[in-house]
């Protein structure tokens, strides 16, 4: 009877265990920290959007390769520096060439224990040449891990 | 008035006579025990970054009635892509349990315990390396500073103790856990509390599975 009991006790202790070694790693997402950008028309007097045709986006101070490479969008996804205040990309369309200044502040936060660290950004405004761009407006100032939303609308002619 | 005392007199001892014979039959084991929490190292099979352990006490206030006390450690320590931690903590908890067993065999000392338990910890922790992968920019590497935390929680546990040999027993416990105040002041939030479990959770659900000898202190 004693070591009945005894097993008994041990199987039941040992069934609580199971759902402790069978808990899932929560997904770290990547890419968080870029900037979402829409291109819209510069004729309408609405907001409608607009796509870029075979065109290159690629930062630079200090030049990079493209995040973009001759390819068609309407959303791109611009990651921000965590070494300086200000981040630079450069719209290539067709030999056409406007650069984006992202003037930015940023706050160490922490996501979970699985993902460790990450950075928020405040976008403070934006600076660009209007070669084939029209104008640019901040509509979401924050870039927040884990959110989605449409930061800045580039205007282009 | 004689008469009144008599008959008096005859009940407290009947009263007296009958409690005798209650105490004989249903005979409660009255003392205090020491005992160990497997909980800490059953966790390192699991978890290896964990370790820990926990010693307890059971003192029988009452027939059905125990104050329970707990103190142990757990240390935390793990190198992974994101970053690099350390935790050295130790915990205390203290409380009362009840023994809601309605009806026991003859002479069966096993117990249903629910309990409501006060719970300590005090940390210290921090980074030694931590990476923020910016996949396009430079990447950002830095340290942070070890800082100290004390976390207060309630818990509620429940579960069953049995004598498995004469004054040996064995008992699991499933625990709620709800955190009351924490005075965290870093960005980081513990991985693991000591006795209480995943840092970034106010609720917590853990067990505990406990092997303690009685010392009796009444037959």
């Amino acid at each position: 009877m004693k070591c009945f009991k005894i097993f008994l006790y041990i199987v039941v202790a040992l069934l609580w265990l199971l759902p402790a070694s069978c808990t899932q790693d929560q997904i770290c997402l990547s890419n968080q920290h870029a900037v979402q950008t829409g291109f819209y028309s510069g004729r309408s007097s609405v907001d409608k959007d607009t796509m870029l045709q075979n065109s290159s986006v690629f930062g630079v101070h200090p030049q990079r390769d493209s995040i973009y490479a001759t390819e068609t969008f309407q959303t791109m996804f611009l990651p921000l520096s965590f070494d300086q205040d200000t981040t630079i990309f450069v719209i290539d369309n067709n030999s056409l060439r406007d650069t984006l200044w992202f003037s930015h502040s940023k706050e160490m936060a922490y996501i979970s224990r699985e993902c460790g660290f990450t950075f928020n950004f405040t976008i403070d405004s934006v600076w660009f040449t209007r070669v084939f761009v029209d104008s640019v407006a901040i509509d979401v100032k924050e870039v927040n891990y884990s959110e989605n939303f449409e930061n800045v609308k580039i205007y282009i002619y | 008035m004689l008469r009144y005392i008599f008959i008096s007199v005859l009940f407290f001892l009947s009263l007296s006579v009958r409690s005798q014979v209650v105490q004989e039959v249903v005979e409660v084991p009255r003392g205090f025990t020491l005992g160990v929490n497997l909980a800490g190292p059953i966790n390192k099979l699991f978890d290896t970054d964990r370790t820990g352990i926990s010693f307890l006490t059971r003192i029988n206030l009452k027939e059905d009635l125990f104050f329970i006390g707990e103190a142990g450690f757990e240390n935390v320590n793990f190198e992974k892509t994101a970053y690099h931690y350390d935790s050295n903590g130790t915990f205390i908890r203290v409380g009362a349990e009840m023994d809601v067993l309605p009806k026991k065999e003859e002479g069966s000392k096993d117990n249903l315990l629910v309990g409501l338990q006060y719970g300590f910890a005090l940390q210290e922790q921090g980074s030694s390396y931590f990476l923020v992968e910016n996949g396009y920019w430079e990447d950002y590497t830095g340290r942070m500073g070890s800082n100290t935390i004390n976390t207060h929680w309630i818990e509620l546990s429940g579960g069953p103790r049995a004598e498995l040999f004469k004054n040996f027993y064995m008992s699991w416990n499933l625990h709620i856990r709800v955190s009351v105040a924490s005075n965290n002041a870093s960005l980081m939030e513990p991985y693991i509390v000591p006795g209480f479990g995943n840092g970034d959770s106010r609720l917590n659900a853990g067990f505990s599975y406990v092997l303690e000898y009685m010392i009796p202190w009444t037959r």
